[in-house]
C-alpha cells in the first residue's frame, strides 16, 4: 500500500499533500543542475543561479525539506557490475481488485533486478524494467515471480537495446 | 574448416570463426551454405562461431539417402555435431528456416541447450504460420525498378516456389536497403548443387505441432526470438505469438531491419545477441 502511494505521487508529479510547491526560476535553475549532477559544488550552483552561496545552500535545503528533491542517488553502470541484460516485461493480471494490485506492486518492486515498475493505463497492467546478469536469470525471474503468480494472466518480455535517461525533463515546464 | 562423420557416415562440415564461448550456428535457406551468416555482424569478436553446413550443402557431403535431407531428420546431424564438439550443452543460434530445425532439436534434446537464439525464425514447427498479405510491410522501394518483380517473386516464394530465380528476384525486399552491401550478401551460399537439400528440407514433412509444443515445455534454456520490423517472412506479431510456446521467450524486434538483421545493423544485432548469451 505504501509502495503504491509513493509511485502514484511520482507519476502525478505533485507533492505528498497535493499542493504544488511554488518554485521560482532560481529554484528551477538549481534543480536542473542538481538533476544532471547531484554532487555539483554549491559555488557552481550559486554562480549559475546568480545568487550568493549562502542563499544557494538554504534554497537547496528548502527544496529538500519541502520534498521537491526526494533523494540523492548514485546512477551506476549496471553492465559494469555484471548486470548486462536489460528487459521490459509487460504483465497483465487476471483479476483487478485493488488489494491484489497493491499486493502485486509491493511484491514486485522489491524483487531482485527490478529497476522500475510502472502501473499502466493500457491493455497490459504493468511494465517491469529489469536488469539481469544473464538470460537464465531473466527467464528465472519471469518463471518464478510472474508466471507462477496466481494473479498473472500474461507476460511478454522484450529485450532492451539501449537505455538512456533524459537530460531535459524539466524542459517540459512552461514557466 | 572441419569435418566429421554423422550417424549414417555422411561427412558434415563446419567452420570455426572468432574467439570466445562457442555459439553453434545453423543456417536457413533452406539449402543455403552457412557462409552467408558471415561472422554475424562481428559477433565473432566475442564468440567462437561454429558455423554448420547442413548435409547436401557447402562443406558437407551429399547423403546417400535423400530422405535424410528433411528438416526433422537433420536434427540428428545437429546432435552429432554437439557430440563431436564435446559440448554437454550448447548455445545454439539458427536463422530463418534453420530455426525450424533448431526448434525441432530443442524439442528432442531440451537438456542439451544453454541458450537458444532464433533469428528471423521460421515458426512452422510450433504452428505459427507466415503473415497474411495485408500484414506485410512492403512500402520500401515502391518506386524502384525491381519493385514489381520482387513483390511478385515474394508471393511465389510464399506459395512454396523454391527456384533460384524466384529467390533472386525477391531479394530486394529482404533487406533494409537494397544497396551494395545487401546486393553483395544476397546470393552468398546459393548454388544449384544445393537444390536437393533445398527441396528436401520440407518435402513430405508432417509437422507435429502439438507434440513439439508439449516437448518444448521441458526446455529450460532461455530463448530469444529476434525479428526484424520489416521482414516480409517473419513479423513481430508472429514472434509475440510464439514467445509463450518457448517458455516465456524474450522478444527483440530490430527497428528498420528485414530478414538479415546482422547485415542491416550489425552493431545493434551484436549488442543484443551478446547481452543475451553472456
Amino acid at each position: 500500500m505504501t509502495e503504491f502511494r509513493a509511485e502514484s505521487r511520482a507519476a502525478e508529479g505533485v507533492s505528498p499533500n497535493s499542493v504544488r510547491p511554488r518554485l521560482d526560476s532560481t529554484d528551477l535553475t538549481l534543480l536542473r543542475m542538481l538533476m544532471s549532477n547531484a554532487r555539483v559544488a554549491n559555488n557552481a550552483l550559486a554562480k549559475a543561479a546568480g545568487i550568493a552561496p549562502s542563499t544557494a545552500l538554504s534554497r537547496v535545503a528548502g527544496l529538500r525539506s519541502r520534498g521537491v528533491i526526494r533523494s540523492y542517488r548514485a546512477e551506476v553502470d549496471l553492465p559494469a557490475l555484471g548486470l548486462g541484460l536489460e528487459a521490459m516485461i509487460s504483465v497483465r493480471l487476471s483479476t483487478h481488485t485493488r488489494e491484489e494490485m497493491d499486493a502485486f506492486m509491493a511484491t514486485v518492486s522489491v524483487l531482485p533486478g527490478v529497476i522500475s515498475l510502472f502501473f499502466l493505463a493500457g491493455q497490459n497492467d504493468y511494465l517491469i524494467q529489469l536488469a539481469a546478469p544473464n538470460a537464465d536469470a531473466l527467464r528465472d525471474f519471469v518463471l518464478e515471480h510472474l508466471s507462477s503468480h496466481p494473479s498473472v494472466q500474461h507476460t511478454e518480455t522484450i529485450l532492451v537495446f539501449e537505455h538512456r535517461p533524459g537530460t531535459n525533463t524539466l524542459g517540459a515546464l512552461t514557466n | 574448416m572441419s569435418r566429421f562423420r554423422s550417424y549414417d557416415g555422411t561427412a558434415i562440415g563446419f567452420r570455426r570463426l572468432g574467439e570466445g564461448p562457442p555459439l553453434v550456428c545453423v543456417p536457413g535457406g533452406p539449402g543455403r551454405a552457412v557462409e552467408y551468416l558471415g561472422d554475424l555482424g562481428g559477433l565473432g569478436r566475442s564468440r567462437q562461431l561454429i558455423l554448420l553446413d547442413l548435409r547436401g550443402v557447402g562443406l558437407s557431403a551429399d547423403p546417400v539417402d535423400a530422405a535424410t535431407l528433411r528438416v526433422d531428420r537433420l536434427v540428428d546431424d545437429v546432435e552429432a555435431l554437439r557430440v563431436h564438439l564435446g559440448l554437454d550443452r550448447m548455445n545454439l543460434l539458427a536463422h530463418s528456416a534453420g530455426a525450424v530445425l533448431a526448434t525441432m532439436y530443442a524439442a528432442r534434446y531440451p537438456s542439451r541447450l544453454s541458450t537458444l537464439l532464433l533469428v528471423t525464425p521460421g515458426l512452422a514447427a510450433v504452428g505459427v504460420g507466415g503473415p497474411v498479405d495485408s500484414e506485410l510491410a512492403l512500402g520500401r522501394g515502391v518506386d524502384e525498378p525491381w519493385y514489381a518483380d520482387a513483390v511478385a517473386a515474394l508471393a511465389q516464394l510464399r506459395r512454396g516456389d523454391l527456384s533460384v530465380e524466384t529467390f533472386r528476384a525477391s531479394r530486394p525486399l529482404f533487406y533494409r536497403r537494397w544497396d551494395d552491401q545487401a546486393q553483395a550478401h544476397a546470393y552468398v551460399g546459393i548454388s544449384e548443387r544445393h537444390m536437393a537439400a533445398r527441396v528436401g528440407y520440407f518435402a513430405d514433412l508432417i509437422v507435429e505441432v502439438a507434440s513439439t509444443t508439449e516437448r518444448l515445455k521441458q526446455l529450460t534454456a532461455p530463448v530469444l526470438l529476434y525479428v526484424g520490423e520489416l521482414d516480409p517472412l517473419v513479423t513481430p506479431a508472429m514472434a509475440a505469438q510464439a514467445a509463450p510456446i518457448f517458455g516465456h521467450a524474450t522478444v527483440a524486434v530490430q527497428p528498420g531491419a528485414a530478414h538479415f538483421p546482422w547485415v542491416d545493423d550489425a552493431a545493434l544485432f551484436t549488442r543484443a545477441v551478446s547481452a543475451f548469451t553472456s
